[in-house]
């Protein structure tokens, strides 16, 4: 049975109790077990370390632990060893007897496992000097990669819950709420609106009692850095959490987690079960007179639910609609009460800001909008994950300096940023600061923090229509405007993809845009132009191709493109004609082949199995004529 | 042999209103506020997806018009009013995994598992083509998903390319037939880890 903690000295001394019991250890060996990293195999491998410890008689002395994402999912699965702060990529189960037995007996590097500068061949054994996380400034994160997500102690032992044993025991609630206002605080869900002031209408908005909410909803593709908080640090969230519910006046909380998010569920259902063991939620928090209870709310997959009024409607049970805004949900939200609505990441900043004070947090970021921003960089750059950086950096350093440039030494062409809601980015504004206010002036939006890179394969037309047809997919069908713009841009969007577009469509797009963004009932549908709009603002001679030419230079669009291959270049090894799922693919071991084009589904996998490069893809062009019999392969020179 | 395995796969039992009411009523005494999303969600998880009856038996249970439960049940994406097959195939539809060509992964898994646009099962009830939402896993792109239809396995697979999910494939065609032909011959040994 844990001990209840009925006063801050309590904690304090728990705190100390843990820090002492820990200090016997000397290798704290974390391994990353988010999503990404078990998908990679990060499960066998940490068998396998466990046993391999083991065997070398090192338990007691060798602390392992399960901690959350890391960000650096590209190289994954990742391990790191404390106090040294090795950081090893790629770890399979084959490997860890080397780490164990040379790292943690000997002291000694494996270099194999090290993270390689790719343009300078150093190797770099410190976390804190790769790249990817120099020039990062990780406040939410920092403590990803140290924690066990599952344990209340560990959190504790960093520093845990003391800004909530300051609140609730040094700080009126309205000094709280004057705290957040000062630090600048702003939603971090994408529309960047000031969290105090939010916080504020709600206490002071007539009627009883008041919720607060944490919107794990995230539901805009691309986007993770949610779900990493919640899996590798959820203590932090609950943490901000109950300050917030302390400042509003408020005793009950949900936490609504998306569908897609098992653990992200799972590890803050079993945080609230700790905490509330702890004395730290509950009746009389920490022996104070302030009580408050979480409920965690699993949603049912629907991206509109993001959206805060839809997002209460769907807590209520209900089919997840937005509702107008005349009255703001912090007003009237669920059941018509007085609900506060925040971001994962923006109460996760909450404790932080009531430790260090809401200077210290204004002096990182821009005037406008301080502190960190969580984006998760993915596309096509060399190291995609999560990339934690003070505010007001512009999107030409995370892209190269974090993201190590574009992948395969293809040319960048677009970051999209914000989601479906935000729009793309061309070169020309690559050194535009990133915040909440010179995202929007280029026509984007922070959104929840998505950062998906684009480079000379990625179709500007395709990428919009795609985000059209999610945004048709998943709106609730409620306003006109948006359930009937969105059909109609869909429709247009694909039948310009498809070769079929009409000069005339674009100024059509322009005026359904127009009066979706005018009169849409939720920011669903007013922010959906966005990726259209900047397609057509930056790439508009990508449209042009497309409806005059019949031609898409990135060869996305399946019914612009044709797969030809090579006569020169073919070895006729078979392995295409093989591979072929409708044997399209004519030809055999002596002679090359040829593409039936009336047969080929254009599946790319002829493309992708030969070794020759003698499979092209063509747009815009004639397709050259079959070979005439059967032709006689040229053997490639040795 | 392999067909009388398979064909077994397919016939489901459905269960009656009557089971489901029990069901309900079960699980609901306990929390004092009903949340229908909540009530389906449970439902779900028990039979795999929501049968017809049971969509009657909520709407009867907790007194609401069945027009009600039924709009709930097909606004949300992760409610299924048709039995899945025993295992599904989640293809991730992200921006990520779109840049990076799951669309015409899942076009290849269409046609490899001779499914269309009407028919997301296959004949043999051995799998379920889905596309899905982001999960969150975009460095991994292009991503898919395996899962069994009552959730207690999960497996995602990234960086896929048509070959590789051929494999994929059949290695999951080998798994089934071995976890049916053991059913069936009701040794206790277990095949599958």
């Amino acid at each position: 049975m844990v001990k209840r903690i009925n006063s801050p000295e309590d904690l304090e001394k728990l705190r100390n109790e843990i820090i002492a019991k820990s200090k016997a250890e000397k290798h704290v060996v974390s391994v990353c077990m988010g999503t990404g990293c078990i998908a990679l195999g990060a499960d066998v491998m940490m068998d396998a370390l466990e046993k391999e410890v083991e065997k070398h008689g090192l338990k007691g002395k060798v602390e392992i632990k399960k901690v959350g994402c890391v960000g650096f999912c590209e190289q994954g699965p990742i391990i790191i060893i404390y106090p040294e702060e090795i950081c090893y990529l790629k770890v399979k189960p084959e490997d860890v007897p080397d780490i164990v037995s040379k790292t943690l007996v000997e002291g000694k590097i494996v270099e194999r496992l090290v993270y390689t500068d790719p343009n300078t061949g150093e190797k770099i054994p410190k976390l804190g000097e790769i790249p990817f996380y120099k020039h990062q400034h990780r406040l939410l994160l920092a403590n990803n990669g140290r924690i066990d997500p599952r344990s209340i102690e560990d959190y504790i032992a960093v520093g845990g819950y003391k800004a909530l044993a300051k609140a609730l025991f040094e700080m009126k609630p309205e000094e709280i709420i004057e705290e957040i206002k000062a630090s600048n605080l702003r939603g971090r869900g994408g529309a960047g609106f000031p969290t105090g002031i939010k916080w504020e209408t709600t206490r002071n908005a007539p009627g009883e009692p008041k919720y607060v909410i944490v919107n794990c909803d995230e539901g805009d593709p691309g986007a993770f850095m949610d779900r990493a908080l919640m899996e590798g640090n959820p203590h932090s969230v609950l943490e901000g959490l109950i300050i917030g519910a302390y400042a509003i006046g408020a005793h009950e909380g949900f936490v609504y987690v998306r569908e897609e998010y098992p653990m992200a569920a799972e590890n803050i259902s079993l945080a609230i079960k700790q905490a509330e063991e702890y004395g730290l939620l509950g009746e009389n928090i920490m022996g104070s007179n302030f009580s408050f209870k979480v409920t965690v709310h699993r949603g049912a997959g629907a991206f509109v639910s993001g959206e805060s009024s839809a997002l209460m409607t769907a807590i209520e049970g209900k089919v997840g609609e937005p509702r107008p805004k005349y009255i703001h949900t912090a007003v009237q939200g669920i059941w018509n009460k007085p609900s506060c609505l925040n971001n994962v990441k923006t109460w996760a900043c909450v404790p932080l800001i009531i430790l260090r004070g809401a200077e210290w947090f204004r002096s990182i970021g821009t005037k406008g909008s301080s502190g960190t921003m969580i984006f998760s960089l993915v596309g096509k750059v060399n190291n995609t994950g999560l990339v934690e950086v003070p505010m007001g950096i512009t999107l030409r350093d995370i892209i190269f300096k974090i993201g190590g440039g574009i992948r395969g030494g293809k040319k960048f062409k677009a970051v999209q940023t914000g989601g479906p809601s935000g729009g793309f980015i061309p070169e020309e504004l690559l050194d535009t600061p990133v915040d909440f206010d010179e995202l929007r002036k280029v026509g984007s939006m922070m959104g929840s923090g998505g950062m998906v890179v684009m480079d000379e394969d990625t179709c500007m037309v395709d990428a919009a229509r795609y985000f059209v047809d999610f945004l048709l997919e998943e709106s609730c069908g409620k306003c006109v405007p948006c359930r009937e713009g969105l059909k109609e841009l869909s429709r247009i969007l694909n039948n310009i993809c498809r070769g079929e577009g009409k000069e005339e469509d674009i100024q059509l797009i322009e005026d359904i845009c127009e009066t979706m963004s005018e009169a849409s009932l939720c920011a669903l549908g007013r922010t959906a132009v966005n990726p259209v709009l900047t397609s057509l603002k930056y790439f508009r001679e990508e449209w042009d191709e497309h409806i005059k030419d019949k031609k898409c230079r990135a060869k996305v669009c399946k019914a612009l493109i044709n797969y030809y291959i090579d006569p020169e270049l073919c070895q006729a090894c078979t392995l295409c004609l093989r591979e072929c799922p409708v044997g399209a693919i004519h030809g055999d071991k002596e002679h090359v082949h040829w593409i039936d084009q009336d047969k080929c589904i254009k599946c790319g996998t002829c493309y992708e199995v030969c070794r020759f490069g003698a499979v092209k893809k063509i747009s815009g062009e004639p397709i050259p004529p079959p070979p005439k019999g059967m032709k006689p392969i040229r053997k490639r020179r040795e | 042999m392999h067909k009388s395995a398979t064909t077994l796969l397919a016939s489901s039992n459905i269960p009656s209103k009557n089971e489901v009411y029990l069901f309900v009523s079960k699980i609901t005494s306990k929390s004092s506020r009903n949340n229908l999303i909540k009530i389906l969600q449970a439902v779900q998880n028990r039979y795999g997806y929501l049968p017809e009856a049971g969509l009657k038996a909520i709407s009867q249970f907790m007194n609401i018009p069945l027009s009600r439960v039924y709009g709930v049940a097909t606004f949300y994406h992760q409610f299924k009013l048709e039995p899945p097959g025993r295992y599904v195939i989640l293809v991730c539809m992200g921006t990520a995994c779109h840049a990076k060509g799951n669309m015409n992964n899942y076009e290849f898994l269409r046609l490899l598992l001779g499914l269309d646009s009407n028919k997301h099962t296959t004949e043999d009830g051995m799998f379920s083509l889905e596309s899905a939402r982001c999960f969150g896993c975009c460095s991994l792109a292009p991503v898919i998903m395996i899962m069994s239809s009552d959730g207690s396995y999960k497996r995602l697979y990234g960086h896929v390319t048509p070959m590789l999910l051929k494999k994929i494939i059949n290695e999951y065609r080998v798994k089934v037939l071995k976890e049916v032909t053991i059913h069936v011959g009701h040794t206790k040994r277990n095949f599958v880890r």
